[in-house]
């Protein structure tokens, strides 16, 4: 049989789903929020440091890559720990994720003693089984509002780029 | 000392049991009134807040007093 070329001009742009596009690159969309501002609590509830505007997928099969920087420092009165969490926004229902760590928390950090702070950067994937608009809150506490955790900045409010990244993964 | 430090210090001076999420430094009044989500209850495991300080020993004319001090 004879083999014919067809040019892409002659291609629907709807015929080009994604059952017939394997092998390709498998992104479906990127949302990307950085943010400038910085904080510092001595809340042992979670209080929000971060709401990235939210990313929409397109399937329920998909999976949200999440990718985050910050920094943060923690100032202490004991040695106790400054916390980190990662709550999931749904229509406005919210579920904390990836929180078994210590006092239900994704990461603890321990004072730091000259005050300089830490580097923290973490990426997860998440299956949110949804076609609604999800977005992923970053919080903080401390174990006693006797210590004080800076975030997005060290003790001398240096620092103070955040961001966070978020990728539909399709299936 | 810095800026953060000294209100942090003023805070536990005036209230020790105070409790808040900042946002920036509190340099002045108008920080003191819009920067600051004061605790006041958790739900879920998040924080209940209020722009409203609930605490009437604090006033920014206070924490800027104590604050002036350091």
């Amino acid at each position: 049989m004879a083999l014919s070329t067809i040019g892409t001009n002659s291609i629907a742009d709807d015929a080009v789903t994604s059952a017939k596009a394997t092998g390709f690159g498998k992104i479906g969309q990127v949302v990307h929020n950085n943010s400038t501002s910085k904080f510092s609590t001595n809340s042992t509830s979670y209080a929000t440091i971060f709401t990235p505007t939210a990313i929409t997928p397109s399937s329920t099969s998909s999976k949200i890559l999440v990718s985050w920087y910050c920094s943060t420092a923690v100032v202490t009165n004991s040695d106790n720990l400054g916390h980190i969490v990662v709550q999931r926004d749904i229509g406005g229902s919210t579920a904390y994720i990836l929180n078994s760590g210590h006092n239900s928390s994704m990461f603890a950090f321990k004072a730091d003693l000259d005050h300089q702070g830490y580097g923290l950067a973490f990426e997860f994937e998440d299956s949110p089984n949804t076609t609604s608009a999800v977005i992923y809150r970053v919080q903080h506490k401390v174990d006693n509002s006797g210590m004080t955790m800076y975030m997005n900045q060290n003790v001398a409010g240096q620092g103070g780029y955040m961001f966070m990244t978020t990728k539909e993964v399709l299936a | 000392m810095e800026n953060m430090e000294k209100f942090w210090k003023s805070l536990r001076t005036l209230k020790a049991d105070a409790v808040c999420n900042v946002e920036g430094d509190i340099l002045t009044e108008d920080d003191f009134n819009n920067n600051i989500e004061w605790i006041t209850g958790e739900s879920g495991g998040s924080a209940i807040t209020t722009k409203t300080c609930p605490h009437s020993e604090i006033t920014w004319t206070k924490v800027k007093a104590e604050m002036d001090k350091l």
